[in-house]
């Protein structure tokens, strides 16, 4: 159930922070899902 | 200068803005005259100038942004009149200084100027700041209204002015004006290039002047707004900083990366409670770990364009 309202920025904002807090590269995220829409 | 005392805080503009002096046609009695086709239009605008002028403020030491904008209407339905007996100005958020004038002219040749004291300010349904509203009493069918101000606006390094609307246009006037040590680049969509003049001693002014322009109607499954002739300026060089160009897409690139990579502290405890309530896995496979916290923020939160951008 969606609890928070957030712009289209704020998805990203939000979602850059929380890859950052957990040391996940955001540019391998990124790449990821390069890859798997080019594979889809 | 006619200053709306009533509902504005005491100000004057810089004596020494280029239009600082501006003012109507103080001799004419008559209206302008119109075809039997352009009689035929609910309205139709005469004349149609914007002036924007990059002021620079010795005193506060910094750029201020005017406009002035002149109009006259000629109103032949009672549809046209509805239309044109309210004149809408932005203001700052500040109460910020507007300098205006109006005055009709009836069919009959008799000229009235709404005086400072009969301009009513009409309050805007939201309630809200932003703009005046001012009303013109007297407009009859075939009357001309016509009026000009002086206000202040939002600086902004760059900008656009739509040139085009529902209503057929004559004599339609852009310029932009700035200090010579600031070149600003136009870029007219839907019309003719501006052209560069830098006649006026220590400045440079874009300009766009058409004989008219024809009205844009409303049409189903048509994006009207981007079909609008319309000019996008900005500030493209800086003397002092010599041959680098400013406000690049370069520019504008990095701005977004440092809004969505920054963190403020405020965004660091933020994202620690999202995380606390999201307990996503810590361990295991990194793809399983990005879908895992994409969907989390997917599936609590909605996407809302009104909404306040930050992580907090």
């Amino acid at each position: 159930m969606a609890t928070h309202n957030a712009p289209e920025t704020g998805f990203s904002h939000l979602l850059a922070a929380i890859y950052r807090t957990l040391g996940i590269d955001f540019e391998l995220v990124v790449t990821l899902q390069q890859s798997s829409a080019g594979a889809g | 200068m006619l200053l709306i005392a009533a509902v504005a805080p005491a100000q004057t503009l810089p004596p020494d803005l280029v239009h600082a002096g501006y003012t109507w046609d103080a001799k004419r009695h008559q209206r302008l005259p119109i075809s039997a086709e352009e009689a035929a239009l609910p309205a139709i605008i005469l004349r149609d100038y914007t002036s924007l002028e990059y002021y620079f403020d010795r005193s506060r030491k910094d750029l201020r942004l005017f406009t002035t904008e002149h109009r006259i209407v000629r109103v032949n339905s009672s549809d046209g009149i509805e239309r044109f007996n309210k004149i809408v100005v932005s203001v700052l958020e500040s109460g910020a200084p507007v300098a205006i004038r109006a005055r009709t002219i009836s069919p009959r040749g008799e000229v009235h100027e709404v005086q400072a004291a009969d301009m009513k300010e009409l309050k805007d349904q939201q309630g809200g700041r932003g703009f005046r509203v001012f009303a013109v009493d007297g407009v009859e069918k075939g009357s001309e209204v016509e009026y000009y101000y002086t206000r202040e606006r939002p600086f902004n390094h760059f900008g656009s002015e739509i040139l085009q609307s529902e209503t057929a246009v004559r004599d339609v006037t852009f310029e932009l004006i700035s200090p010579e040590a600031l070149t600003f680049e136009a870029r007219v969509y839907h019309g003719p290039a501006v052209t560069v003049d830098t006649a006026l001693a220590g400045h440079r002014i874009l300009r766009i002047a058409l004989k008219t322009v024809p009205a844009l109607r409303e049409e189903a499954f048509a994006s009207v707004p981007a079909q609008r002739m319309r000019v996008e300026y900005k500030l493209a060089y800086i003397a002092s900083k010599g041959p680098a160009r400013q406000f690049t897409w370069a520019d504008a690139s990095q701005y977004v990366y440092r809004t969505m990579t920054a963190l403020s502290k405020d965004d660091v405890k933020a994202v620690a409670k999202v995380l606390a309530a999201a307990r996503l896995p810590t361990a295991g496979p990194l793809p399983k770990r990005i879908a895992a916290a994409e969907n989390y923020v997917k599936l609590n939160f909605n996407l809302e364009e009104g909404a306040y951008p930050n992580v907090q």
